[in-house]
């Protein structure tokens, strides 16, 4: 069953952030034996357009928190139809945290919603994070993609020993795909002096980076 | 002025002792964060509340300019709630968070005047409203839920001839609009690194204030060059219209900021010797 009309009902619910007709419908079209990989697609176009009206001014932050919270709820739902199946390579683990010193949280956790919202199991470790906090969790959760939040400029050197600490330590099986440094200071220059790989100012294009790693 | 950064220089976190850092600094004004709720702490960002009561004991002391610094209703409930709970209840239970945004609106309204009973000359409503990226919920959310809140404060504010300075984080190019109705008298700690200073003062009007300059980047012991031309590209552009309090845009929480302001003070004194006022 393809359910077409539902499924790009689904992608305008998530659009309109309509979060109880969203899940209702997921609801109904699991029942109906929707193919979940369909509906996860379908899902993802209407995150997409969330994306769009965001970059175009009309969305705000709360239209891409909401979001996020939506289709964390939908792949909950569907995902565990699907083990095993080609969607499992669609997503990734992502590792997030504030690196130690540094207690801010809101930039990581819109980050943390959208990625979700993107599909990503995301385990966040919360703020002021030491690097052997990092570590465990690595050991612990194999993750893709470790993702640090740095706000002040005094935690610099803080994230460059925890991404050098990483680097030395983790070993090469458990190694994730990309160390992401997210912040308002970042830039080429500070990711190249902390050891990133990649680095981000902005939530959208984070999850773009994150795609990006997953999909090479 | 946090825990740690009075600590910096062997001080309790004391009122007394913020007057005594005040000299050290030599600064001109001091803003107290005050609560009406007995034991609520700031504890998470290294900073701590007053009591209104001493408000007066800071008035009497009649050394500095005080502003009295006041959670507005939006970061009350930001506070309480947490901020995505906060965001995810504004785009689903709109009607519950506004009936709870009341409430918030009548006692914070109270605290207010309460600080203005103690003769304090400027309040500062502090509502986190944006992010670097922008507002959090749209403008028109914004006037909808915040602004009654605002011009009832504003009135009472000015009705006492005392000044009132919005403060919030993040970029608020996109609510100068708002902010103008609201009959703000001018922006505290205000980031000029997301922010063009210069046009939200000319947004304001020529009466307005700004206090800003120092983004947490300069607190840096080594600065980039472009941090550095950011703090003289705000001092030479607005230290000529006056109107600009040199101060900072984050609360000084970290004991290693304070060798760090000093240097920036010095650094400020002698670029404005060479600004015509």
């Amino acid at each position: 069953m393809t359910g077409i009309t539902e499924l790009k009902t689904l992608s305008a619910r998530i659009a309109e952030l309509d979060e109880d007709n969203a899940l209702a419908l997921t609801r109904q079209m699991i029942l109906d034996g929707v193919d979940p990989l369909r509906i996860i697609e379908f899902s993802h176009k209407g995150i997409t357009e969330v994306g769009v009206r965001y970059e175009n001014g009309i969305y705000f932050i709360s239209g891409l928190v909401m979001a996020g919270e939506i289709m964390e709820q939908i792949s909950r739902m569907v995902l565990p139809l699907t083990m095993g199946g080609p969607s499992r390579k669609a997503v990734g683990r992502i590792i997030l945290g504030t690196v130690e010193g540094d207690i801010h949280y809101i930039g990581k956790d819109i980050f943390k919603a959208f990625l979700q919202g993107h599909g990503f199991a995301v385990h966040d470790l919360g703020v002021d994070v030491p690097k052997s906090l990092f570590l465990s969790a690595i050991h612990e959760y194999k993750p893709d993609i470790v993702g640090f939040s740095c706000l002040i400029s005094t935690c610099i050197d803080s994230l460059k020993e925890t991404i050098s600490h990483l680097r030395a330590n983790v070993p090469p099986d458990l190694a994730p795909r990309a160390y992401l440094a997210g912040g308002r200071l970042m830039n080429k220059r500070i990711c190249d002096v902390v050891g990133a790989d990649l680095s981000t100012t902005d939530s959208m294009e984070g999850v773009r980076l994150c795609q990006k790693v997953m999909s090479d | 002025m946090g825990t740690a950064f009075l600590a910096a220089a062997e001080l309790d976190d004391t009122l007394d002792n913020h007057f005594r850092m005040a000299g050290i600094l030599g600064l001109d004004m001091i803003c107290l964060p005050v609560t009406d709720r007995l034991g609520a702490t700031l504890s998470g960002l290294g900073y701590r509340y007053f009591e209104i009561s001493h408000l007066k004991t800071a008035q009497a002391k009649k050394s500095l300019f005080v502003a009295a610094v006041v959670d507005g209703p939006f970061q009350s409930l930001v506070n309480g709630m947490g901020l995505m709970e906060m965001i995810k209840g504004w785009v689903k239970n709109k009607n519950d968070l506004v009936r709870v945004y009341d409430r918030e609106k009548q006692r914070v309204l109270k605290l207010i005047s309460q600080c203005l009973e103690e003769g304090i000359p400027a309040v500062v409503i502090a509502d986190d409203l944006a992010v670097d990226q922008g507002p959090l919920i749209s403008p028109a959310d914004i006037d909808g839920l915040c602004s009654s809140f605002y011009k009832d404060a504003a009135d009472r504010i000015h009705k006492a001839n005392a000044s009132v300075l919005l403060h919030s984080c993040g970029n608020i190019t996109r609510l100068m609009p708002l902010i103008i109705s609201w009959r703000m008298d001018g922006l505290a700690a205000v980031q000029h690194g997301v922010n063009d200073l210069f046009k939200l003062k000319k947004h304001m009007g020529p009466g307005s204030v700004i206090l800003g300059g120092i983004d947490a980047e300069l607190l840096e012991p080594n600065p980039s060059d472009e941090v550095l031309s950011g703090f003289k590209r705000v001092l030479t552009r607005l230290v000529p219209g006056g109107g600009i309090i040199l101060g900072s845009s984050s609360g000084l929480y970290d004991g290693r900021f304070l060798s760090r302001i000093k240097e920036i003070h010095a650094m400020a004194q002698a670029l404005s010797e060479g600004i015509p006022f």
